[in-house]
C-alpha cells in the first residue's frame, strides 16, 4: 500500500520567517503519533500544510500519494486549535453537514459518542460552553473513517476529565488502517497512547522514534528526554 | 480508570507484568476470556498497539493463549501459573534482600526481623 | 457536491436576506397603507399639506426613511453576499471546516456566486416592485401600456437598435456585469487573503488597484471612439454624435460586454488559483 504521509523537502515560509525548513517526514497506517514540540516551532504549520490551508514555499506533501487537493481531503479528518462552527448551528446542523460532505463520517457513531456526553441534538452551539464545543467538534472529526487524523493541540487548556474523554475517544476509535497524529506541547498527559513521536523544533525534525524504543534506549520517559532536548 | 505506569520502562513490558500480577491474584481466572484488545486499552489509557505487544508477549510465555475465532484466554495450565507465581515472587525477595543489604543487615538479622514481625501480626 | 454547496450556502444567508426582505415587503405594505388612507382616499390632503407644515414634514422624514431601507437593503444584499460572507466563511475560523471539505475551490466560488446571484437579483426586483407598489394607482396602470408602447417606439431612435434587440441585450450586459462585479471582488479577497499581514487592506488596495485599471481602460476607449460614458465605468452607454446610431449601440455594448467578460474570466480564474494555490489561512 502507498504510504500514508510523505514529506519530501518541505519548507513554509511567512515572509522572512521560516516556519519548517526542509523537512522529510513520512509516516505509515495504524500508528498514533505525537507531535511534539514547543509553542512555535511549525507544529501547527504542518499541520495546515497537510490540510491543505497553506501553500508549501517548496518541497511536497503526498497523501495516499495525492498533493492536498479534494481527493486528500476525503481521507483526511482535522481537528483545529480553533472552534470553526457557526453558533446559530444546532448540533443537528452540523451532523447535517458533515453527513452531506464527507463520504465516510458515521452519523450513529457521531450520536452515540453525544448521547454518552448527555449533549442535545438541539442544542445550538452557541449556547454551549468552550469545552463543550470541544468535545463536539472532536465527535465529528472522530466519527469518520479516515485514514489520517490530524488533531491539532486537543488537549490544550482542558481539564482532566475532558482530556481522559478525548484520549479515550482516540484509544476507542483507532483502527490499523489509520494513523493518528496529534500535535501537543503536554507530553506527559498522552505519552501512554503514542506509538511514535516526532520532536520538532524552530521548523527542524529533532527526532522521529518510537515511545518503546526511547525507554528501551533512553531508559526514560519521552517527557523527560523532551525536556533534556529543549532545556531552556 | 487508566492503570498506574512508571515512566522509565516501556509501556509494553510494564502491562504485561501487570496482567500477570492480576493473573496471580486471581483477578484473571484460569481459562477465563480476555477482553479484546481495544477494551483493554481503553481501560489501561494506552494505545491499542502497546496492548496488542503486551498480549504477544504473554503469549509467548504461554500465560495467554489464543483461539483463531474466539479470542484470547487466560491459560488452564496450573504448572504454569505456579512457574509464574515463583518467578514473579523470587523477583520480589531479591529486591527485599538487595534492600536489606544496603542497609547493612546481615542474613541472621533478616531472618530474626523477619520472624519478629510474623509473631507481631500473628498476635 | 455543487449542490449540497449552494443548499448550505443558501441556509445560512438566508438567515439574514429573508428577514431583512421580509423587512423591505412589510414597510412598503404599511408605506401602501398610508399613503391610500392620506393621499390617494383623500380629497382634502392638498389642503391639509398646505396650511399644516407638521404635516408635510412628517411625510417628508417617512418618505426620507423609505429611500434609507431602501437603499440599505440593497446595500446591505451587496455587501453582506459579495464581501462578508465570502470572507467570513472561506477566510476566517469557517474556512478551516470550509476549506478542508472534499470540495474543490472552484465548487466554493460557483456555490457562493451562484446564491449571491440570485439573492441579489430578487433583491433589485423586490427594491424595484416596492416603489412600484407604493405608488401605484389606477391612473398610472392606465397609463402603462402607453407608457412601455412609447419607449418601444422610441428606442430605435435614442439606441440604433429595435427595443426587442436592446433591452434584452442591455439586461443581459447588465447580467454580465453583476456577476463579473461580485467576482472581482472575491478575487481581491482572494488576493489580500494570501498576504501575511494586512489581509483586508490588501483586498481594499487590490480593489482599488482593479477599479483604477478598469477606469483606464474605459478612459482609453472613450478617447478613442469620441463616446462620453454613463453607465457605470464598465457597463459602457456611449453616444458619439459622429457615429451613427445602430453602430454606436454595437460598438459599445460590445465593448462593455468584452470588458465584463474579461473581468469576470479574470476574477473567476484569479479566485481559484489564489484559493488553490497560495492559500494562507492564519
Amino acid at each position: 500500500m502507498e504510504q500514508l504521509l510523505n514529506c519530501q523537502n518541505l519548507t513554509k515560509r511567512y515572509g522572512y520567517k521560516t516556519a519548517l525548513d526542509n523537512i522529510d517526514l513520512s509516516l505509515e497506517r495504524g500508528r498514533i503519533i505525537g507531535l511534539l514540540g514547543p509553542n512555535g516551532s511549525g507544529k501547527t504549520t504542518l499541520i495546515k500544510l497537510i490540510n491543505g490551508l497553506l501553500a508549501p514555499s517548496s518541497g511536497s506533501i503526498a497523501i495516499n500519494g495525492f498533493a492536498p487537493g479534494p481527493e486528500t481531503k476525503k481521507i483526511v479528518s482535522y481537528l483545529p486549535e480553533r472552534t470553526y462552527f457557526n453558533s446559530w448551528m444546532k448540533v443537528t446542523d452540523i451532523l447535517n453537514f458533515f453527513c452531506d460532505f464527507y463520504e465516510d463520517f458515521d452519523r450513529n457513531r457521531a450520536a452515540d459518542m453525544l448521547r454518552r456526553l448527555g449533549i442535545d441534538e438541539n442544542e445550538r452551539l452557541g449556547a454551549m460552553s468552550k469545552g463543550t464545543k470541544e468535545k463536539v467538534q472532536l465527535i465529528m472529526v472522530m466519527s469518520r473513517d479516515a485514514q489520517l487524523y490530524c488533531l491539532d493541540e486537543p488537549i490544550g487548556g482542558v481539564d482532566p476529565a475532558a482530556r481522559d474523554y478525548i484520549l479515550q475517544t482516540i484509544i476507542t476509535n483507532y483502527n490499523e488502517h489509520a494513523s493518528v497524529l496529534i500535535s501537543t506541547h503536554l507530553i506527559a498527559d498522552i505519552e501512554n497512547v503514542l506509538d511514535d513521536v516526532i520532536f520538532i523544533q524552530n521548523g527542524h525534525i529533532r527526532l522521529h522514534a518510537s515511545v518503546d524504543e526511547i525507554r528501551e534506549q533512553e531508559g526514560k520517559s519521552v517527557d523527560a528526554l523532551f525536556r533534556e532536548v529543549f532545556r531552556c | 480508570m487508566a492503570w498506574i505506569l512508571d515512566d522509565t520502562r516501556p509501556i509494553y513490558l510494564q502491562i504485561e507484568d501487570l496482567i500477570k500480577t492480576n493473573i496471580i491474584a486471581g483477578v484473571y481466572q484460569p481459562g477465563q476470556k480476555l477482553p479484546s484488545v481495544r477494551d483493554l486499552a481503553a481501560e489501561a489509557s494506552v494505545n491499542p498497539n502497546t496492548m496488542q505487544k503486551a498480549l504477544t508477549e504473554l503469549e509467548r510465555s504461554g500465560l495467554v493463549y489464543t483461539q483463531r475465532t474466539s479470542g484470547r484466554f487466560i491459560t488452564e495450565d496450573i504448572s504454569k501459573m505456579t512457574e509464574l507465581k515463583e518467578q514473579l515472587a523470587r523477583e520480589q525477595i531479591q529486591l527485599f534482600l538487595k534492600n536489606m543489604e544496603q542497609l547493612g543487615l546481615s542474613r541472621d538479622d533478616i531472618r530474626r526481623l523477619l520472624e519478629k514481625e510474623w509473631r507481631e501480626e500473628e498476635s | 457536491m455543487l449542490g449540497k454547496l449552494i443548499k448550505n450556502e443558501f441556509k445560512a444567508v438566508n438567515r439574514l436576506m429573508l428577514p431583512l426582505h421580509l423587512g423591505l415587503i412589510v414597510i412598503t405594505i404599511i408605506g401602501r397603507f398610508y399613503i391610500q388612507f392620506t393621499v390617494f382616499n383623500d380629497p382634502t390632503w392638498y389642503l391639509i399639506a398646505q396650511q399644516n407644515v407638521w404635516y408635510n414634514i412628517i411625510n417628508a422624514l417617512l418618505i426620507f426613511f423609505y429611500v434609507i431601507a431602501l437603499i440599505a437593503a440593497a446595500l446591505i444584499t451587496w455587501i453582506y453576499l459579495s464581501i462578508l460572507r465570502f470572507r467570513k466563511n472561506l477566510f476566517t475560523d469557517e474556512g478551516y471546516l470550509m476549506h478542508t471539505l472534499p470540495v474543490s475551490a472552484s465548487a466554493h466560488i460557483w456555490s457562493k456566486l451562484i446564491v449571491s446571484f440570485i439573492w441579489q437579483t430578487i433583491d433589485v426586483i423586490l427594491v424595484i416592485l416596492s416603489v412600484f407598489a407604493l405608488f401605484v394607482n389606477m391612473d398610472i396602470l392606465r397609463a402603462l401600456p402607453q407608457g412601455f408602447a412609447e419607449i418601444f417606439r422610441s428606442f430605435p431612435d435614442a439606441f440604433g437598435v429595435p427595443a426587442g434587440v436592446g433591452i434584452p441585450l442591455y439586461l443581459l450586459l447588465f447580467t454580465i456585469n453583476s456577476i463579473s462585479g461580485i467576482l472581482i471582488v472575491y478575487m481581491c479577497i482572494a488576493i489580500g487573503h494570501s498576504f501575511n499581514t494586512h489581509k483586508i487592506l490588501a483586498s481594499v488596495g487590490v480593489y482599488v488597484g482593479m477599479i483604477l485599471v478598469n477606469n483606464l481602460i474605459s478612459m482609453i476607449f472613450s478617447a478613442v471612439t469620441g463616446m462620453i460614458s454613463y453607465g457605470s465605468s464598465s457597463v459602457f452607454i456611449g453616444t458619439a454624435n459622429n457615429v451613427p446610431n445602430a453602430a454606436n449601440f454595437w460598438l459599445s455594448w460590445s465593448f462593455a460586454m468584452l470588458l465584463c467578460l474579461v473581468t469576470a474570466a479574470a476574477g473567476y480564474l484569479l479566485s481559484n488559483y489564489f484559493m488553490t494555490k497560495r492559500l494562507n489561512l492564519e
